[in-house]
């Protein structure tokens, strides 16, 4: 008798859960709502249209770009025929944050992610082979390009598998950056003259070349230096600005710069650490310094140029760019406002102080260390603000991200490259066991966002870019806040490359070798911990002498 | 009368039969669980230790192959080499001893405290309790807030430097969160243990002329002896898991100098950036520490039976 109560009462309880967890799964996925820009309404599912299915990580670079998308799309093609009998097309898009929601359910035909190693994706068979739907020129869409042609080229050479097959093409690209104040910059003078003092505004001319080492481009005015760099902070300090903040709660935005630093210091070479096969000609036998602080001067004695292969892939941590990019950061320390070392100010926190500083702090903030996306993650601030102060949307204020100062200086008149790292290892791909029904409809779609007008949108919207090269007309340029214009000349200025390789020996040491790791030293993983507790010098040393043929593995 | 047995068999059978497919229902899905993420799992971690992943480059397929004990050779590096690997080491018996010695302790004469109903003793028992109810994320934003910005603020002397932010505070802060957090389940068990202790036993001690502490040692303490092993061994077989929340407070990013075997295996499992080609040497250090953590466990458990009040 307690058995049959017991039963029906389990029975029932079961039922119950089976029957919320029917209602849980029923759940409409979210389409955009064409009525309310930027507000998401669920649209049941219309069997006289087709449905496409879409994963996208709603990180920093958010999801408002792929409802852009799918608005544009689904009215472009609303007479389209993509399977017999039906017209049109619905397309759901689920949003996550992690690497394992990312990839589940299987329902969904297309992924747009970050942190994705794509060769393990491959190796399981998880994605399916788009290699026509790349390769062929976007020509539908009265362009000539093919969406592989439009990679740029450290990015082909990873997603080009070795048979020449594509699985899969980069998202968008995530890189560190300095964004300044251009309304402060100006309204303090610190856009540096031809002689090297901080007297101009960014609309004045006699500017000094900046960075890139060419007189009259977007970067003039711009610390060209380290040396410059530090004259600068030191500058704000005097007109009262505190130079550069940064989260403290998350070591990894500071671990960005560092990688970043390191990156454009080295160069093309800095491609070595990945892939293993070139001459490495910065490495440093040894390095002396005199004086102290930011008047110290550095002497390397490099080493002569040395072939690197996967059996002395080791030799890369004597590279000079790692001491340099501590010696930057271990300098930057002393010019970060006090919570910027605090360890309790997470990235949104680092990113309200910063921009609210000019309204509510005794000392403005000219500078914040982030990723390229963080003015997406700010949206409420900049929104609170304007209403509160006025003036204060992204598009009314001037700010811009920073082409990154160089390690020593110019010497005669070439223009000096900069190398961007993109370390997100971002990713978009097709699901294996899609349906041959919807092929029509994903390859549809997938072309359709990799178009130069498509490509343009994600620019306006995420004020970022995706990894490809683009045209950009006069008139969409001149309309870009500032921030956007800005991330878009820099991007356009620089080359282009990536923290990944399809080396076989990189990939089965990935999280060893990865960028995060090359600054690890005995006590401290990341670069702000080791510049906190011992010199730019000794790190090096530390880490030059951890690495040899017999710790190489 | 034969008719009236059997019919009552019948019944009876019919009656065993529903419970026997209700028990089996109920069981079910714990055995396939239990079947696939135990057993399969770790069947699966035994045979990946001994091989590596490779992918060919014509069919772009991924395969695991059999390697040897390259693996181990590999953890044999690190250990002589690295520094990684001898640093979780120590910070991991650190810990150990730290939650064994302290913890314990401290989960003893608060859980003593609580038993003996003295001032505001349900409601250290609700604070205590409450950080093992919230998320651990919760729970490591408010201390590191507290730590990093209200303690700071609170002593002048530290000059705005938190304890976390102070690399030289940060372990034993560090500590302190593992032991604070651990706290709650340790005094509910040990709390509950002394509350099945007979009343009268303690008159009859009282009445004897017991203090207190003679109390606690020879009646209480022996009487919550199987709850005391049970943590004992429990501890002991967390000894290489025990990732200090770590994973809380720093995702992947902690220092070396502050790391647990339990984070390293756990940062190098869960970090995002893990290929499944790094798989295989986390397998084999899987079997290395349960080569380890076997016997100790089983030792500390035989020992502590032996050592208990039976034999006393």
């Amino acid at each position: 008798m307690i058995v049959k109560r017991l039963f029906k009462f389990v029975g029932v309880w079961m039922c119950a859960a089976a029957l919320f967890g029917a209602l849980l799964g029923c759940e409409i996925p979210d389409v955009p709502d064409p009525t309310n820009p930027g507000g998401y309404v669920p649209e049941p599912i219309d069997h006289t249209k087709s449905q496409l299915y879409i994963s996208n990580f709603n990180g920093g670079f958010m999801t408002d770009w792929l409802y852009a998308a799918i608005l544009r799309f689904v009215e472009d093609y609303k007479d389209y025929s993509f399977e017999p009998d039906k017209k049109g097309a619905q397309v759901y898009v689920e949003t996550h944050k992690s690497t394992v929601s990312d990839l589940t359910p299987e329902r969904n035909e297309i992924f747009f992610l970050e942190s994705q190693n794509y060769y393990d994706r491959l190796s399981t068979g998880q994605v399916y082979d788009i290699t026509e739907w790349v390769t062929t020129p976007l020509e539908e869409y009265g362009e000539d390009e093919s969406i592989a042609g439009k990679m740029h080229d450290d990015y082909r050479a990873y997603f080009e598998t070795a048979n020449g097959k594509y699985y899969g093409v980069p998202h968008y690209q995530r890189y560190a950056t300095i964004t300044y104040d251009a309304d402060l910059f100006d309204s303090k003078k610190l856009f540096m003259d031809t002689d090297g003092k901080f007297t101009k505004k960014s609309t004045e001319t006699g500017r000094s070349k900046g960075p890139d080492n060419v007189f009259g481009t977007f970067d003039d005015g711009l610390p060209a230096t380290y040396a410059e760099f530090y004259a600068l902070c030191n500058e704000m300090k005097n007109r009262n600005v505190d130079p550069i903040n940064w989260s403290s709660m998350y070591a990894m935005y500071t671990g960005w710069l560092t990688a970043q630093m390191k990156a454009d210091f080295e160069g093309a070479e800095t491609g070595l650490f990945y892939h293993f096969n070139g001459t490495a000609t910065k490495l440093a036998e040894s390095i002396s310094e005199s004086g102290t602080g930011i008047e110290k001067v550095a002497t390397v004695a490099y080493k002569p140029s040395t072939p690197i292969t996967t059996q002395n892939g080791y030799e890369l941590y004597s590279s000079a760019g790692i001491y340099y990019a501590l010696d930057f950061l271990k300098n930057l320390c002393g010019y970060a406002t006090p919570s910027s070392l605090s360890g309790s100010v997470s990235h949104v926190g680092a990113q309200f102080n910063f921009l609210t500083s000019r309204e509510t702090a005794e000392r403005p903030t000219g500078m914040l260390v982030e990723g390229n996306y963080w003015v997406n993650e700010s949206a409420d601030t900049f929104a609170q603000m304007e209403h509160r102060y006025g003036n204060s949307s992204l598009q009314k204020r001037r700010l811009a991200v920073m082409p990154l100062p160089k390690a020593t200086p110019a010497v005669g008149d070439a223009k000096r490259d900069t190398y961007i790292l993109d370390h997100a290892n971002s990713a978009a791909f097709v699901n294996s066991k899609i349906d041959a029904s919807k092929l029509t409809l994903a390859r549809t779609f997938f072309r359709y966002v990799h178009t130069d007008k498509s490509l343009l949108e994600y620019l306006t919207v995420s004020h970022t870019t995706k990894a490809f090269r683009f045209d950009v007309p006069a008139d969409v340029r001149d309309g870009l806040d500032y921030y956007t214009k800005s991330a878009l000349q820099y991007m356009e200025s620089g080359i282009n490359t990536i923290a990944n390789s399809s080396n076989a020996f990189f990939y089965a040491r990935f999280n060893d070798l990865g960028y995060g790791n090359q600054f690890k030293t005995n006590n401290y993983q990341t670069p702000i911990s080791v510049v906190s507790n011992m010199t730019a010098l000794q790190a090096f040393n530390e880490i030059k002498a951890n690495h040899n043929s017999s710790t190489w593995k | 009368m034969d008719h009236i047995t059997l019919n009552k068999q019948k019944k009876f059978s019919k009656s065993r039969m529903r419970s026997l497919i209700f028990c089996l229902c109920v069981i079910a899905v714990p055995t396939v669980q239990f079947g696939i993420f135990y057993i399969g799992v770790n069947i699966n971690s035994l045979i990946m230790a001994f091989q590596s992943y490779e992918i060919d480059p014509q069919t772009n397929i991924g395969l695991y192959a059999f390697s040897g004990f390259d693996n181990f050779k590999t953890i044999w590096t690190e250990l002589r080499y690295g520094n990684e690997l001898p640093t979780a080491l120590r910070n991991s018996f650190v810990l150990f001893l730290c939650k064994v010695g302290v913890g314990t302790t401290l989960a003893l004469f608060f859980s003593l405290y609580i038993f003996k109903k003295k001032f505001l003793s349900k409601t250290f028992r609700v604070i205590l309790f409450a950080p093992s109810i919230l998320p651990a994320i919760v729970t490591v934003t408010m201390y590191r807030y507290f730590v990093d910005v209200a303690v700071p603020g609170m002593f002048v002397k530290m000059n705005g430097m938190g304890l976390l932010s102070n690399f030289d505070t940060r372990m034993a802060t560090l500590v302190f969160y593992a032991l604070w957090i651990s706290f709650g389940t340790q005094i509910l068990m040990y709390s509950g243990s002394m509350n099945a202790i007979d009343i009268s036993i303690m008159e009859a001690a009282k009445l004897d002329g017991c203090n207190a502490f003679q109390e606690f040692f020879h009646i209480v303490f022996k009487l919550i002896w199987p709850t005391f092993v049970t943590f004992m061994v429990t501890n002991m077989a967390a000894f290489f898991i025990d990732q200090m929340n770590l994973f809380s407070f720093y995702a992947a990013t902690a220092d070396t100098r502050y790391i647990t075997l339990g984070y390293m295996l756990f940062r190098d499992t869960r970090n995002s950036n893990v290929t499944l080609a790094e798989f295989p040497r986390l397998a084999a250090y899987s079997i290395v520490l349960t080569c380890i953590a076997a016997p100790i466990t089983i030792g500390t458990r035989k020992l502590l039976e032996k050592l208990g009040p039976r034999s006393v």
